[in-house]
């Protein structure tokens, strides 16, 4: 919201902990989600994101704010993609592709590093980034991996990845910003889903970050 | 623990003249196996020239025939586990929250200071954990006492089936923390929970609320799931304490003409009193370190209206690696735990029951 509200720019020194002059775009942020409230499922606050996503697919919500992780959970039922459900970007974000990142790790000490660097190398291929991704519901971060496999909607994420101005990381991965200014965040947002206040939650976040 | 250390420190108090003296005349064999186990404490120089009349094999035997040198090996082995492990980590706890130590390196222990602890007095979130802390430890101390003696009572009427309504009371107890907690989560859960549908069956839909999601009722979801799982242990401590009070207090109460409650208030309940207080410790250390339950309901952020000092440590600590503070936090949970515990063990031990 608060990217498709001020833009990418205001994200990312947000992130850099650079809030001083954020202050009315931050508010005015959460003050959209106070007045979107009335629209939430009544359970919004108690159930994870996938029991979302499952009432949307039940007919019971209209829409979920998601990643493209949540297809998966489409590919399962019948439901024709582009048909019977689709997906928009966030309003404001046209140009913007959020990135939320697979990652292998090379760990150290290892006792077989070469072996180590041949899988990551086999990983970064065109072939492995055709296999992983189609099964798993995420697009390949390289512009040369041919989109025949991947099925209409991935198909369409890599569209709009290739033709994205800004590729912003994100908070709630914690690609974005440091561990404990993840957790802080956490806190503050789990106050305000509790108290509905648009002030004062501005004015921690100014504190505190 | 302070029992044995009164009688580790009575022993030595008590051994050592004795050894001196008896060290210094040399010959009987009574001296000899003392002289050994002055030897192993270190009391190598007192030790008499005499000694060397008797074979080893006879003082190494003789020296395990003392009483005190058996004993090392009943205590030593236990008191240096617990020293290390269980009194040097809280110790090495307590300095580190004198450091200022957060992130990835080591702590550096080169300044102390009491930053950390003034830093929590001026915290929001230390404030409204603490406040719940109370909360919860109060509530779910006198619900789960309340409705264990309750069960205690009803069992005790020499009902059929007694056996089995004592495990299916006691059951929750024996039941993982975290079974408990995903459990109650669908039993709560606004939509198809069992709280919710029960009241829409019997057309009471307008007080079902998101019970895990509403500040409001939040922490009252996490005691009542709590006092659920405990009341079965209060019901077992309960039980016994009624079973070792003499049918003739219930007969003469009767005789007398007291009504069953008047009897059980004035005649039962105060001989109860041991019962409670020994339930009542370890309820409240144990709503403490109440962590599992809410960590598995919430995560690390259970909000202000469920926050609770052992997930606000938690939090501090793993999530953010702020070390001495979330140090500081478990020193303050400690200190609540002697707060509660030493008064207790300080009672019994006057009363000689420890």
């Amino acid at each position: 919201m608060f990217i498709g509200y001020t833009g990418v720019d205001d994200f990312m020194s947000f992130l850099d902990r650079d809030v001083d002059g954020l202050e009315e775009e931050i508010r005015a942020s959460l003050q959209l989600l106070v007045d979107y409230r009335e629209y939430f499922s009544p359970d919004s606050s108690s159930i994870a994101w996938d029991e979302a996503n499952g009432q949307v697919i039940d007919g019971e919500a209209a829409f979920i704010h998601q990643g493209d992780w949540a297809a998966g959970q489409y590919g399962a039922t019948d439901l024709t993609y582009g048909e019977e459900w689709d997906h928009v970007p966030f309003p404001g974000t046209e140009g913007t592709y959020s990135l939320v990142m697979d990652s292998f790790v090379m760990p150290e000490p290892n006792p077989t590093p070469e072996l180590t660097k041949d899988f990551l190398t086999y990983c970064g291929s065109i072939d492995a980034q055709q296999r992983f991704n189609s099964i798993k519901g995420s697009i390949p971060p390289r512009t040369d991996v041919p989109s025949d496999e991947f099925g209409p909607f991935l198909e369409s994420q890599m569209d709009d990845f290739e033709n994205s101005d800004q590729q912003p990381p994100t908070i709630a991965h914690g690609s974005g910003i440091d561990p404990q200014g993840k957790s802080v965040l956490e806190e503050i947002f789990s106050g305000f889903i509790e108290n509905w206040d648009a002030e004062a939650t501005t004015s921690r976040i100014l504190d505190e970050l | 623990m302070i029992h044995i250390f009164r009688r580790i420190l009575n022993r030595l108090r008590a051994g050592n003249p004795r050894d001196r003296r008896e060290g210094s005349s040399d010959g009987t064999g009574d001296s000899d196996a003392d002289s050994g186990a002055i030897r192993t404490d270190g009391g190598e120089s007192v030790s008499t020239t005499s000694t060397p009349t008797v074979s080893v094999s006879t003082r190494i035997r003789r020296l395990f025939q003392d009483e005190r040198v058996a004993g090392l090996l009943f205590w030593v082995p236990p008191f240096l586990l617990m020293g290390w492990f269980v009194y040097g980590a809280i110790g090495w706890n307590v300095v580190i929250s004198l450091t200022d130590w957060s992130g990835l390196g080591q702590p550096l222990y080169d300044s102390f200071d009491l930053g950390m602890y003034r830093e929590l007095l001026s915290d929001p979130s230390f404030r409204v954990a603490a406040r719940n802390q109370v909360v919860l430890m109060i509530t779910f101390t006198v619900a789960a006492l309340g409705l264990g003696l309750l069960l205690a009572i009803m069992i005790d009427q020499n009902i059929r089936f007694e056996n089995t309504f004592r495990t299916v009371y006691l059951l929750p107890m024996a039941l993982s923390f975290v079974v408990t907690a995903i459990f109650w989560s669908w039993i709560y859960n606004a939509e198809i929970g069992l709280i919710n549908q029960a009241l829409e069956t019997v057309g009471l839909g307008a007080i079902a609320l998101d019970w895990l999601g509403d500040p409001r009722t939040k922490l009252a979801a996490v005691i009542v799931a709590l006092t659920w799982q405990f009341s079965g242990y209060c019901m077992i401590v309960y039980l016994a304490a009624l079973r070792a009070i003499p049918n003739e207090h219930y007969e003469a109460a009767k005789v007398d003409g007291a009504s069953t409650i008047r009897m059980y208030w004035r005649v039962i309940l105060p001989q109860l009193r041991s019962a409670t207080t020994s339930a009542t410790v370890v309820l409240m250390v144990f709503a403490l370190k109440a962590f599992d339950f809410i960590f598995v309901m919430f995560g690390d952020t259970p909000g202000p209206s469920a926050d609770i000092l052992s997930v606000m440590m938690f939090r501090e600590a793993f999530s953010r690696s702020n070390w001495a503070y979330g140090s500081a936090v478990a020193t303050v949970l400690f200190l609540l735990a002697l707060a509660i515990v030493v008064p207790y063990l300080y009672t019994q031990h006057k009363r000689g029951d420890l």
